[in-house]
């Protein structure tokens, strides 16, 4: 099993919250919200594609939308790998996280 | 995100751009999530801020695209590359002679351009240049017309304050290749590129200043302007200005320094004096033409008016001591006496007058090589696309199995079109290489050291030649494209593929073509060096070898005598004479009147002393030369035999000739002198009057001639060197060989020979490869033809000889056209030469012989080869 990118890890957890509206523009504006940074279509896209080919994501197109001029959304949706690595990232992470206090890093500054 | 708004279109164009990079099927999401962020920041701010952003991702998507593109063309691009190589490698000799021709020809039409702008860039660098026209006399003496640059110093000044369409009027004297003698502090200097000019000069002329101002240089009297040279080599690092250097007797302040001139200036000069330093043109004088005048035209100044005011100053000023019916009578007879102008811009390569600054150009040779830099381009072209078309011809077998194997038309299409253009860029490469390569020996050639590939300076070269390598490469790429390509593999695979010679016509006819220029080129290259040699041998009335000729500029004055006693004592001095010019440095022409005889103008007019004679090796005629033992020899004068007989002086012995601007107007007649050429072979030798030196003739002598025996030649100057030093100490030396001094005088016909002998051999090998490629191509396309004939018979001598002797027949075809062109053409340029001579038929024959024995090395391979081959190897495939 690979480990997944930071920013992949990032999109995966953003397609989990935004649920039926997991779409390119809620999962860049969610980023932009968690992360404070700047993110390009492109990276997300980039990113969407690389999460689609290893199969943690699948994808749909919705009717076409009135205020898209008339064009569809691509809708992601977690599929059973992607459950799986989202609980292995969740793992690792607590593993990597733990025992470390908040106060103690905050009192170096 | 809001979603009940109604959907705005971002702009157009940049949603086109955005599609283009994110193609995504009919659902177009991608597309759909730009405009939803679009409309978002519209509604929160402003349109504007929405283009912006809009316009700001199509531009970052588009570029990231063309990086992915170029990533991939590149790696497609090695794919066709490695092919490529790999055809080269498996026909080596083709490959190398088809790109070795273009490279050649591309270079040598480079190099001959970079002649020809050169040559055609002279005094274009002023900023007035299209203003400025320089004042040229015409008149007539005895039936001939003389031409020359050298008018009146009042005529500037006049022009200046009485002409309303003149702005500006300049005059400069010397600078002709006359020496001056320069002292600054302890140190001598021999200058020939010294000038008397007045404060106009700079103001007319762009010469940039590096100190002083050019707008005031040389106003007062005696300052002097330096180039940078001049001011390096008297003063070294320290400061020029104010600086004093000594000169016509006089010290000179040092008011300015210029950059050195530019090489396509037609004159360069290092020191220019002021004029208002020389008392004797305080009055204006208009009876001595010593100075060239150059006008600046106001903006949109009529020349029409300029030139009725030079007739009107003709009238009052130079012809005032002239009554009309006298003029009148005098213009009945064909006697003309004019002032006309030539522009600034058309001297170097049109003006042919009497006393340049220095040896012009030609333009009808630089037109010439500007066509024969086209004509080898052009045909090392058609050679190229011909040849590659000939060889892809053998390549329909491989297009016959690539397309078995599944390959379709465009990629093969694609793949004959690179492998053309890469051809042509690398023969362009090869070119550049060639041509940078060749150029140090080419500018020695042309006597150009300063030429240089202008890629910088001219941007639209590179980018030309690319273009042209592009257009070049897409030429030879259409037949292999577009008509091989479209095979049917069948038919190929098969073998009773129609090569027609449909344009076999046109093939035969370029060769023609390509030798009729060679053949021209050679005839021409024969003929300038049968006239160099012509010049060389011809005699010209004295010895020009083994005499040394030092400027003395008068310095020797009274002491010539011991110096020449001193030398002689030398036994490898032979003769030592005096005079005021030397062969090759023009004469004097002063008013005079020869009894007997109806001359009453200018004559040309030169003074010699007793020794001048043997040490030219000059001949008599008739009468005695002077002597040293006969005081009356004071007034005694020589004729050369042009002037008995032009000027009919019946008897010429003992007749008073009378010259107007000496102390003693009378002379008489001791001797008439062979005739001599005082002046190049371009010009007929005209009457000359000798007068005596130390005499009454000027201020003395300029030149010693000193004719040296030819042993130890290095040794007998060092004394010669030393002997002067007593006579003139802290002046240096200087002296040239008196065939130099000749020889210079046919420069531009030297180089035109060695340029056009280069030429000629660039035309004649770019041919030749053209007959290379079209005989291999020709055996190749009759190896089939050859082998019936050698079953049903014929030997293989019989098979070359009928092949050799087509190619041949061509050759001599292309002889035939080129003989009346390259003997018209050829004879107008002897024109230029009053001695000339014939051109007769050895350059035609040598040309001739030379090309067909050319064409029987080239054709011979390849006719041997296919005549030599076994019949069965060509018939195998039936």
């Amino acid at each position: 099993m690979t480990i997944l990118t930071r920013a992949e890890e990032l999109i995966l957890v953003a397609v989990w919250r935004l649920k039926e509206e997991a779409y390119c523009v809620p999962i860049r504006a969610h980023l932009v919200e968690v992360t404070g940074k700047k993110w390009s279509f492109g990276s997300i896209y980039d990113g969407l594609d690389r999460l689609e080919k290893k199969g943690y994501l699948d994808s749909s197109y919705s009717e076409p939308c009135a205020e898209r001029g008339g064009r569809s959304k691509r809708i992601y949706r977690l599929t059973r790998p992607g459950y799986e690595a989202m609980l292995r990232m969740m793992e690792m992470n607590e593993k990597l996280w733990a025992g470390i206090a908040r106060d103690a890093v905050e009192k170096r500054i | 995100m809001t979603t009940d708004n109604h959907y705005n279109q971002p702009p157009r164009l940049a949603e086109i751009l955005l599609n283009a990079v994110f193609p995504d099927g009919p659902h177009r999401s991608p597309l759909g999530d730009f405009g939803e962020v679009y409309n978002d920041i519209r509604r929160r701010r402003g349109p504007l801020a929405a283009g912006a952003w809009y316009w700001g991702q199509a531009g970052r998507s588009v570029a990231a695209l063309l990086l992915r593109k170029m990533y991939w063309g590149l790696s497609l691009g090695r794919d066709s590359l490695r092919l490529t190589l790999r055809s080269f490698r498996r026909r080596k000799a083709y490959t190398l002679i088809n790109i070795l021709g273009l490279a050649i020809g591309m270079a040598a039409a480079l190099l001959i351009m970079l002649w020809v702008t050169d040559e055609r860039s002279f005094d274009r660098f002023h900023t007035h240049a299209d203003r400025i026209y320089r004042v040229y006399l015409v008149f007539s003496q005895e039936n001939r017309v003389t031409a020359q640059t050298q008018t009146p110093a009042a005529l500037a000044e006049t022009l200046m304050a009485e002409c309303p369409e003149v702005e500006r009027a300049t005059r400069i004297r010397g600078g002709g290749g006359d020496s001056l003698l320069v002292r600054v502090g302890q140190r001598q200097f021999n200058e020939t590129r010294a000038a008397i000019t007045d404060n106009e000069f700079f103001r007319i002329f762009s010469f940039p200043f590096i100190a002083g101002d050019p707008a005031t240089a040389l106003v007062a009297p005696r300052s002097v302007a330096l180039s940078q040279t001049a001011a390096r080599k008297y003063f070294g690092d320290a400061a020029p200005l104010g600086k004093i250097v000594t000169m016509y007797g006089d010290d000179f302040q040092v008011t300015g320094v210029f950059q050195d001139m530019p090489p396509q200036s037609h004159f360069h000069l290092d020191v220019l004096c002021s004029f208002s330093s020389f008392d004797q043109y305080r009055e204006p004088v208009w009876d001595w033409n010593n100075f060239k005048t150059y006008v600046q035209l106001r903006p949109g100044g009529r020349m029409a008016v300029l030139r009725s005011k030079l007739d009107d100053i003709m009238r009052t000023r130079l012809l005032a001591g002239h009554s009309e019916s006298e003029i009148r009578q005098w213009r009945e007879r064909g006697g003309q006496y004019y002032m006309s102008l030539q522009a600034l811009t058309d001297i170097h390569l049109t003006s042919r007058l009497v006393w340049e600054f220095e040896a012009n150009g030609n333009g009808a040779v630089v037109r010439f090589f500007a066509i024969i830099a086209a004509f080898i381009l052009v045909i090392a072209i058609i050679n190229y696309v011909n040849l590659a078309t000939a060889q892809s011809a053998g390549r329909a077998r491989e297009v016959g199995i690539r397309k078995t194997l599944g390959s379709t038309r465009s990629p093969l299409m694609g793949r004959f079109m690179t492998e053309s253009v890469l051809t042509s860029l690398l023969a362009l490469g090869l070119a550049l290489a060639l041509a940078q390569l060749l150029l140090p020996a080419y500018r020695n050639l042309v006597d150009k050291p300063w030429l240089g590939i202008p890629y910088l300076e001219q941007p639209l070269l590179p980018v030309g030649l690319v273009a042209l390598a592009l257009l070049i490469g897409f030429l030879a790429g259409i037949y292999p494209a577009f008509v091989l390509s479209s095979f049917r593999p069948m038919a190929v695979l098969r073998g009773n593929l129609s090569r027609g010679l449909k344009n076999a016509r046109l093939r035969h006819g370029l060769v023609i073509c390509q030798f009729a220029l060679s053949i021209f080129l050679l005839v021409g290259t024969l003929v300038v060096r049968k006239q160099m040699l012509y010049i060389q041998t011809r005699d010209i009335g004295f010895q020009r070898e083994q005499v040394l000729v030092a400027p003395t500029m008068g310095l020797l004055g009274p002491k010539m005598e011991a110096f020449r006693t001193a030398l002689l004592a030398d036994p490898a001095i032979a003769a030592v004479g005096a005079s005021t010019t030397v062969p090759g440095k023009g004469l004097n022409n002063l008013g005079s009147a020869i009894e007997g005889t109806t001359v009453n103008s200018g004559v040309n007019i030169m003074g010699a002393d007793t020794g001048f004679l043997s040490a030219l090796q000059l001949e008599m005629a008739a009468g005695r030369y002077f002597s040293r033992d006969m005081g009356s020899d004071d007034r005694a004068i020589l004729v050369n035999e042009s002037a008995v007989r032009e000027f009919g002086i019946a008897e010429p012995l003992g007749k008073k000739v009378r010259v107007s601007g000496f102390v003693d107007h009378q002379y008489h007649i001791i001797g008439v002198i062979k005739d001599f050429h005082y002046d190049s072979l371009h010009l007929p030798v005209k009457p000359v009057l000798i007068a005596r030196i130390p005499g009454l003739y000027g201020p003395g002598e300029e030149y010693v001639s000193i004719r040296i025996r030819p042993t130890l030649i290095g040794q007998t100057i060092d004394r010669i060197k030393t002997t002067w030093q007593e006579m003139v100490p802290g002046t240096p030396f200087r002296f040239e060989f008196l065939d130099t001094i000749t020889n210079d005088l046919y420069r531009t016909e030297e180089r035109t020979g060695r340029v056009f002998t280069i030429f000629s051999l660039f035309a004649l090998f770019v041919a030749c490869l053209g007959l290379l490629g079209l005989a291999s191509f020709a055996t190749e396309q009759r190896t089939r033809e050859m082998g019936i004939r050698k079953v049903l018979g014929a030997t293989a001598p019989a098979l070359f000889l009928k092949q050799a002797g087509e190619f041949s027949r061509w050759v001599l075809l292309g002889n035939v056209i080129a003989w009346p062109a390259a003997w018209l053409v050829m004879n107008l340029w002897l024109e230029n030469f009053a001695y000339r001579t014939e051109i007769g038929l050895g350059p035609f024959a040598l040309a001739t012989g030379l090309t067909l024995v050319i064409t029987g090395l080239t054709v011979g391979y390849h006719a041997l080869r296919g005549a030599c081959a076994k019949p069965v190897n060509a018939l195998r495939h039936e």
